[in-house]
């Protein structure tokens, strides 16, 4: 039991959480760009998925995705990524948005300028990363895709 | 010679031996060395925010000088400045500090 007058909540307040699939006390903010970085470091060691998408290159990055897909829902998203903290936290934002989805869901839900507005600290230069990691889930996703209806 | 610092340590690096020896001297041409870079770290990082008083000296040199600032991505984003740093001041790792420095090679790194 709480104290009273306390400033912690009784429930978690949507406004301020990070969503389906993060553990929040009610107390926890909005995830960090240092959050989604940790996040994304850590997936980007776990294993390959069965369905590879074509590796994506550009200004000397490059990011890969790979995803598991079961009665056509994204169940897994691993990637591999340049280590650039900015493409390593894109990366993870996409592969936590797309978790979960349908594959023709997944596909509507990578809009790399919804991408730039999620994680806004980014400096301007280094928003083209948002696209990079963009194109590369695409491709996993139309990999899926044909997959799927072999 | 040319120099290139990186700022690691944190305790009196950029209030005392950037504000008080190197920059003054940069200010006054008699460093000694062409400094052509400088890579901040952690808590370091903040010296390059915008109206950061060591800054704003510290900037208007390496405008004049062409001399490289550069802010550590993470340890920016950890503190929620990447965004508001020095107009035209990059964040990046490793790899984005050696390729901005590799059309002017430093002869030594030197890490403080």
């Amino acid at each position: 039991m709480r104290a009273p007058n306390s400033s912690v909540p009784d429930s978690p307040d949507p406004a301020i959480c990070s969503g389906p699939g993060s553990p929040c006390c009610g107390t926890a903010g909005k995830p960090t760009m240092s959050d989604y970085i940790d996040r994304g470091l850590r997936r980007a060691r776990s294993a390959t998925l069965p369905i590879v998408g074509d590796a994506r290159h550009d200004a000397g990055q490059f990011a890969r995705f790979s995803l598991r897909v079961e009665r056509g829902v994204v169940t897994g998203v691993a990637f591999d990524a340049s280590v650039c903290g900015t493409l390593v936290a894109y990366c993870e934002v996409l592969a936590e948005w797309v978790t979960g989805l349908t594959i023709p869901a997944a596909a509507r839900r990578i809009r790399p300028l919804d991408l730039t507005s999620a994680l806004p600290l980014v400096p301007a230069d280094k928003r083209d990363l948002a696209l990079l990691a963009s194109q590369a889930l695409m491709t996993t996703i139309e990999q899926a895709t044909r997959e799927e209806r072999v | 010679m040319k120099v290139a610092y990186i700022f690691a340590t944190q305790r009196h690096t950029v209030s005392y031996v950037l504000a008080k020896m190197i920059l003054p001297q940069l200010e006054q041409d008699r460093h000694g060395a062409d400094v052509v870079g400088m890579f901040f770290f952690e808590d370091n990082t903040y010296v390059l925010v915008k109206g950061n008083p060591i800054g704003e000296r510290l900037h208007a040199v390496a405008k004049k000088k062409g001399i490289l600032l550069m802010g550590c991505d993470q340890c920016c984003y950890e503190r929620e400045i990447a965004d508001t740093l020095f107009d035209g001041v990059p964040i990046g790792c490793f790899p984005d500090l050696y390729g901005a420095l590799s059309g002017n090679m430093p002869d030594q790194i030197i890490t403080l």
